[in-house]
């Protein structure tokens, strides 16, 4: 059984699921078709990425604001990458940051416990605070790596959906 | 103390670059200078010696003489180049390297004063026999006196800053009903841009070509052209695609243009490199627009077509050496472009877009070259000018050439900012520049770009594979990914893969 991702650029929104991955090839599905992607690291660091009948495109990539970007050519293309699954589960409580680095609240709870002060680093999905809702624990997860620019919220204070509890910036 | 002649080079970016390699090629030493903002940069660290100005600003940097002078004369430079923008036209500056002994390398004082002001270049145009757009040759005095020239030239009337420069200072006027409000406005912009209330009228080209035409001219009376440049393709009025020999002009009129130019120079006793600006009309009526009173930015087709080194050149001259080839020496061969890569987001008007250079690598192959003053890592400055670099392109003939600089731009790899690549794509693409002829209006007459480019294929899926290692990689032991802080930052920066 396969991971199944959504993933976003510019507004549009499409599944694929990633069937297997086998390092140099690797199985997916989109648009109920199954695409081979076979994968190529190069000495320079980039990764040549074909497919029959697709093309070739020779890339390089890294995280930003919780994105991922795959550079090809003179353009850099942004992705926002989920997993449906995970996307579910956490979606209840905590739920994780979005866009631009902030860490919202994704609903009504209490400040029960701040993991993390300005100027520490972030591992991505590393967890920044805990937020009490409906009688549980939830962790709150960081959804990109940064550096931790400031903490929005105190310990024991009520917070709405939306609520920023901490603002991130890329390391640099 | 060393007894090489040294230049400092009073500039910064792929200029200061450009001038330091042909010092070096001559066995001369380098002074670099530099503001706070470029300590790191390249042209600081390709020079013998390097001297701190000042502050990022270029006003607190560049821009101060006094201190470039200060700067020579602590290292004991003899020569100071001053490249382009900054300092280079600035006659005041000129003269303050005389009074200090050094060899400014560029032309006199006197000869910077009359073009640098457009209607006293309007007025020694006139006399050398130059054609000059029809209007006036004296500054307007009065709104009554610009209704009178513009009734005797015709509508539309362009209203021009006598002090003015770079597309600014100029207004269009289509009609004598516009003109009083025009009138008032133009001398606003010019007090506000150029501290200088001087306006002139002239008429309006329409469709105007600006081709342009480089001269070299040494102290012995000696004065040559080496042809015609095109750069009709601008964006917001500043040129972004050059190309040497103008396509759709025919061999008289260049030549025309050629012999007029130096007739331009010697009418000043002009020195070094300079640039004659015309406007063409779609008849090929030529008219002096203004003369650049030092080396261009798009120097390099001229250097590509004619096998010569105008920065070589300007140090010969300005050691009191004579031009090292007659007029018939010099031949046009072949065809060049130069494309110049900004950082720019094209989507949103052109807006500059300063930022890390994450990813650098320009192409290289036969016919190409590249002038640039970044590498990979370096920070595009909000300071200074957007431009990252110039990719010129030469080869056997203009269709060609146009292959080559497509085929080149494709391989230009930019990450971490938005950049105009897309763009100079689109414009070598369009049939308007392709097949031509063009003008001035060339860049408005193309759709505009999309605010997010297609995506090609395969990328959104590599993505997702890229998101899915990251993803279970951590977990196969069961624990949370645990990463360094200085693997963490050598991920964020250097894009190194895991």
């Amino acid at each position: 059984m396969g991971t199944e991702y959504s993933v976003s650029r510019g507004g549009h929104s499409r599944s694929v699921e990633l069937i297997a991955d086998r390092g140099h090839e690797v199985v997916l599905r989109s648009e109920g078709r199954e695409i081979v992607l076979q994968l190529h690291r190069l000495p320079d660091g980039r990764t040549a990425v074909r497919s029959e009948g697709l093309g070739q495109i020779l890339a390089r990539h890294y995280r930003e604001r919780g994105e991922v970007v795959v550079v090809a050519g003179h353009q850099d293309y942004r992705y926002e990458v989920a997993d449906v699954r995970e996307s579910w589960l956490q979606g209840g409580a905590g739920g994780k940051g979005g866009k631009g680095g902030h860490i919202k609240a994704s609903m009504p709870g209490r400040v029960v416990r701040l993991t993390v002060q300005p100027g520490d680093v972030v591992p991505e999905g590393g967890v920044v605070a805990v937020l009490e809702a409906m009688k549980m624990e939830n962790d709150v997860r960081a959804a990109a790596g940064g550096v931790v620019k400031s903490v929005s919220v105190t310990v024991g204070q009520a917070v709405e959906t939306g609520a920023v509890l901490v603002e991130l910036e890329a390391a640099s | 103390m060393s007894t090489r002649a040294k230049v400092l080079v009073a500039n910064r970016g792929e200029i200061a670059l450009r001038v330091m390699r042909a010092c070096r090629e001559l066995g001369l030493g380098t002074v670099a200078v530099y503001s706070d903002a470029d300590a790191d940069a390249r042209h600081v660290w390709f020079a013998d010696e390097a001297v701190r100005l000042g502050p990022p600003p270029t006003a607190e940097s560049y821009l101060r003489g006094d201190k470039v002078i200060e700067a020579a004369k602590q290292t004991g430079a003899q020569f100071i180049h001053p490249g382009y923008g900054f300092l280079s036209e600035n006659a005041e500056f000129r003269r303050a390297c005389d009074a200090a002994g050094l060899t400014f390398v560029g032309p006199g004082a006197h000869a910077m004063e009359q073009m640098g002001t457009k209607t006293l270049a309007r007025q020694v145009m006139h006399k050398a026999g130059v054609p000059v757009v029809p209007g006036s040759l004296e500054p307007l005095q009065n709104l009554a006196e610009a209704q009178q020239l513009a009734g005797e030239i015709g509508y539309p009337v362009m209203l021009k800053a006598a002090a003015g420069g770079g597309g600014r200072g100029i207004r269009l006027v289509h009609s004598a009903d516009e003109l009083p409000a025009a009138f008032d406005g133009a001398i606003r912009e010019a007090v506000s841009y150029f501290k200088d209330p001087t306006v002139y009228i002239e008429k309006a080209i329409v469709r105007p070509r600006h081709i342009e035409i480089q001269v070299m001219a040494d102290r012995h009376g000696n004065a040559v052209h080496l042809f015609d440049r095109e750069c009709s393709v601008q964006r917001r009025n500043q040129k972004i695609i050059e190309e040497s020999p103008a396509a759709h002009l025919s061999d008289a009129t260049r030549l025309a243009m050629g012999q007029v130019a130096v007739q331009a120079a010697k009418a000043v006793a002009y020195e070094g490199a300079g640039t004659i600006e015309f406007l063409v009309d779609p008849q090929e009526h030529f008219y002096f627009m203004e003369m650049n009173t030092r080396l261009q930015v798009e120097h390099p087709v001229t250097e590509l077509v004619t096998g010569t080194d105008l920065v070589v050149e300007q140090l010969r001259v300005a050691q009191g050496l004579p031009l090292s080839w007659t007029q018939a020496q010099i031949v046009q061969r072949g065809h060049a472009i130069e494309c110049r890569i900004y950082a720019e987001d094209v989507a949103r008007g052109f807006l500059p877009s300063p930022g890390p250079l994450h990813v650098y690598r320009p192409p290289a192959g036969p016919g190409l070259r590249v002038d640039d003053g970044f590498c990979e890592g370096d920070v595009i400055s909000n300071h200074y000018d957007s431009m990252i670099a110039k990719l010129s392109a030469w080869a056997p003939t203009r269709e060609h050439a146009i292959a080559r600089m497509r085929s080149a731009l494709d391989l230009f790899e930019i990450s971490g900012i938005a950049n105009n690549i897309a763009h100079l794509q689109q414009v070598l693409a369009s049939e308007a520049f392709a097949v031509g002829p063009y003008d001035t209006g060339v860049v408005k007459t193309l759709p505009p770009l999309e605010a997010i480019p297609q995506d090609p294929n395969l990328a959104a899926l590599y993505a997702v594979v890229v998101a899915h290692r990251q993803a279970v990689q951590p977990r196969q032991d069961g624990a949370p990914r645990q990463e360094s802080t200085w693997a963490y930052h050598a991920r964020a920066q250097g894009l190194r893969g895991r």
